[in-house]
């Protein structure tokens, strides 16, 4: 959008990118005509003679998009726009994939007397506002997302079963991967959904990575993708100015520390609890310092919240002084009063971890800090993930303890070893490990572990045959043979 | 009805608490004359309530000084076994015998929240499975972290001691040197917290300021259940070096088992130990 000047179907949007001027957005009457988002204006304005050059804003029309969001949320409270989320590698400006919203209408036909009316009355409002939307109904955002970028229909429905069918026929970009997930496609002439639907799960997310996959699964519906409610409130913040910069480090801290127990009391005059909130610092002579912090637990408590934050001041630079400090909560939540136990004495850890896992993420990172949640498989190494804390408490599902003894070390990825066994099913009478022979005392088994049935790739699985053996020594390991390939593998140890 | 002429309650001097101040003073005696190296510390502690750490295993925990491992400390564990894998400083943590003692402690006294820290000393999720098999969900009492520096892990054990969340920190103690071992031990100590230093056998002889030392070894045996000899090496309160054979037995809810006890190491004992001996024959 540009600043100053009404857009309308004539205008040329353009935005200066490595020297030149580039086209950043363009209407479908400019598409047919060849323009494309990123083509230079020269060569656009060849096309497109009549266009008037205008320059594109970024910010506002991000700001636009998210006006338009909150406009459309009155056909459901379930709606998110497409923009770029913060950490995703991608740039907005040249991108017009990203203008767009999705909205979850389950439930809501029956207020607007049915999904054709919701259709038409976005259309006819959208219209009115100058703007000439394309209307997918899908069955989920994944799907509705590609047919609405990566066709050239105006308005479609697409039922549950013709899902599959609708994202075979599109490019894999459709999957809103990222970059290097295309790239690494490219590199192996996979370029439609239909060849990737005809390759293992398994395969793809050890080629390619989770994302990949996770996209794949969640436009086909087997993975869900919940959307959030949109905010409609402003974000609580307090701020603190300065009518001469403040140069003197300790006593920015101090203010800093003050004013942090002015947030927390705002938090809690509003009854509720942030799990995410931001400090920013306008400087003088250098741009502002913005720090985000986040739990792993909703609090309000200043002392927790401040020193959380503490540890990453030390280094920050305040150039000529600072002028102006805000702490703004990025999102917040009802504050729940603490349940009163109703157990026995039996449970004894009172204090809980959280203020520790808040200091621990905050040098650590999210990565380090993991919690183990059970997986329903049959192969050891995949029986259980480790997740982050919170999403092993989301899904507190236990697994039945093994039937057979399990060793203390498990491997992460079985280590191939030679072994030889004087009958088909009799444990291995000689090992050898890394080079390193050993002869084998005694050994239990086989315990046959089937790979899971309810799994489409289970063809490319290999059952396998556990034994428990004991060398000279003492040490007891657990091996197995897969019973195609007939190869060894050590997969534990009671250490 | 209490007699008219008889002391107040306070003030009646029972023949036991005699017998106490009695043994008390002769213990003292005793560590003044340095018969006894530890005593005091021993008597002090525990006159303060501090807390011990059973292994679950009757004969080894009665052999040490407070019942157990003492709480405020950091003991270190090696475990006698190297895989021969390819991987340089490949090494494996003596599991089997912590996760013995957490299922024994958890179905007698109380559940503990335990931090792994560094994912070599990670025990497999089947194994845990396994031990509170009679207790019920136990994924929230496990917290796993895993610094991918040095000076992190060392941080993080260090944050993790300090916690008053956790019951007991299990860690990755490889490449720790004598002054980190002793930031690990005044973190335990200022909040009583318990670690379990997982270390390579290779740095057995390395200095450390650990209240214990263990030394966990395979032990062949003619049965299906996997057997070790747990050796205490050094201990600070002045429990003297002995050996034990322990086995495992699967699906019980103390799976521990010690079915021997091998006896003094006399070649490596200190001429103060073997003095403490003497008298405590006589």
């Amino acid at each position: 959008m540009s600043d100053s000047e009404r857009i309308t179907e004539h205008s040329l949007l353009t935005y200066p990118l490595g020297g030149e001027n580039v086209l950043a957005r363009c209407t479908e009457a400019q598409r047919r005509s060849g323009l494309y988002s990123g083509m230079p204006q020269g060569h656009a304005r060849a096309l497109f003679p009549q266009g008037k050059l205008l320059t594109f804003n970024p910010e506002r029309s991000r700001q636009l998009l998210l006006r338009l969001t909150r406009w459309a949320s009155s056909f459901s409270p379930l709606i998110d726009s497409d923009l770029p989320t913060p950490w995703e590698a991608t740039t907005y400006t040249l991108d017009d994939r990203f203008d767009g919203f999705c909205i979850d209408l389950t439930g809501s036909e029956k207020l607007f007397s049915g999904i054709p009316a919701i259709l038409q009355n976005l259309r006819h409002a959208l219209h009115s506002f100058g703007f000439s939307p394309r209307l997918v109904l899908a069955p989920t955002r994944g799907c509705g997302w590609a047919v609405s970028r990566y066709t050239k229909k105006i308005q479609v429905i697409i039922e549950p079963q013709d899902v599959y069918a609708t994202l075979s026929s599109l490019p894999v970009v459709a999957l809103r991967i990222d970059q290097a997930t295309r790239e690494a496609l490219r590199e192996v002439e996979i370029n439609s959904i239909q060849e990737l639907l005809s390759i293992a799960p398994h395969s793809l997310r050890q080629r390619f990575g989770n994302n990949l996959l996770t996209r794949l699964q969640q436009a086909l519906g087997h993975q869900e993708e919940p959307l959030p409610a949109l905010h409609q409130t402003p974000p609580l913040q307090v701020s603190r100015f300065s009518e001469s910069a403040i140069i003197d480090v300790p006593i920015i801290l101090r203010a800093l520390q003050e004013l942090i127990q002015d947030f927390s009391a705002l938090l809690i005059s509003h009854g509720v609890v942030t799990r995410c909130f931001t400090l920013i610092i306008e400087r003088q002579g250098l741009p502002a310092y913005e720090k985000k912090i986040l739990l792993s637990t909703a609090s309000a408590d200043a002392s927790h919240l401040w020193q959380l934050l503490r540890p990453h001041l030390e280094g920050v630079s305040y150039g000529n002084g600072m002028t102006e400090c805000c702490y703004r909560a990025v999102n917040t939540e009802a504050a729940r009063p603490t349940p009163l136990s109703i157990q026995p004495q039996r449970e004894l850890l009172t204090e809980s971890p959280d203020k520790l896992l808040d200091t621990l993420l905050q040098t650590l990172g999210k990565q380090a800090i993991r919690s183990v949640k059970h997986t329903p498989s049959h192969i050891p190494e995949e029986s259980y993930h480790y997740v982050a804390p919170s999403a092993a408490i989301v899904a507190n599902a236990t697994a039945s303890p093994p039937l057979h003894p399990r060793p203390s070390v498990l491997f992460h990825r079985p280590q191939p070893i030679q072994a030889i066994a004087a009958l088909p099913d009799n444990p291995p009478y000689w090992l050898k490990w890394d080079d390193k022979p050993y002869r084998i005392a005694s050994g239990v088994g086989p315990e046959r572990i089937e790979p899971e049935w309810w799994k489409e790739e289970k063809e490319n699985r290999d059952a396998r045959d556990y034994y428990k053996v004991q060398l000279h020594s003492g040490a007891w390991l657990w091996i197995f043979r897969e019973q195609r390939s007939l190869q060894w593998f050590i997969h534990g140890v009671w250490a | 009805m209490a007699p008219k002429n008889s002391p107040p309650a306070s003030s009646v001097f029972h023949p036991t608490q005699k017998a106490e101040q009695r043994s008390r003073k002769r213990l003292e005696q005793l560590c003044a004359q340095r018969l006894i190296w530890a005593g005091s510390t021993i008597a002090a502690k525990r006159q303060e309530g501090v807390s011990s750490f059973a292994l679950g295993l009757s004969e080894i925990d009665s052999h040490l000084p407070d019942g157990g491992l003492s709480c405020g400390a950091i003991h270190e564990w090696f475990l006698d076994f190297h895989p021969p894998s390819l991987k340089k400083h490949h090494w494996l943590p003596p599991l089997s015998i912590i996760l013995g003692a957490i299922a024994q402690h958890h179905v007698a006294t109380q559940p503990l929240r335990i931090a792994w820290i560094g994912k070599n000393c990670w025990p497999a999720p089947q194994a845990l499975a396994e031990i509170y098999r009679h207790t019920g969900p136990w994924e929230r009492y496990h917290l796993f972290l895993d610094p991918r520096a040095k000076s992190l892990r060392l941080w993080s054990i260090i944050e993790v001691l300090r916690s008053p969340s956790i019951s007991l920190v299990v860690a990755d103690g490889s490449n720790l040197d004598m002054k980190a071992t002793r930031r690990l031990q005044l973190a335990a100590q200022q909040q009583r917290a318990i670690g379990f230093i997982m270390r390579p056998p290779w740095e057995l002889t390395l200095p450390s300021v650990a209240y214990t030392r263990w030394k966990i070894s395979p032990h062949h045996t003619t049965t299906e259940e996997p057997q070790w000899t747990v050796e205490l090496v050094r201990s600070k309160g002045g429990a003297l070096p002995r050996q034990w054979t322990v086995c495992w037995i699967n699906h019980e809810k103390n799976p521990l088992r010690v079915l021997s006890e091998l006896g003094l190491r006399d070649s490596e004992l200190s001429e103060e130990h073997v003095r403490q001996r003497a008298n405590n024959r006589t």
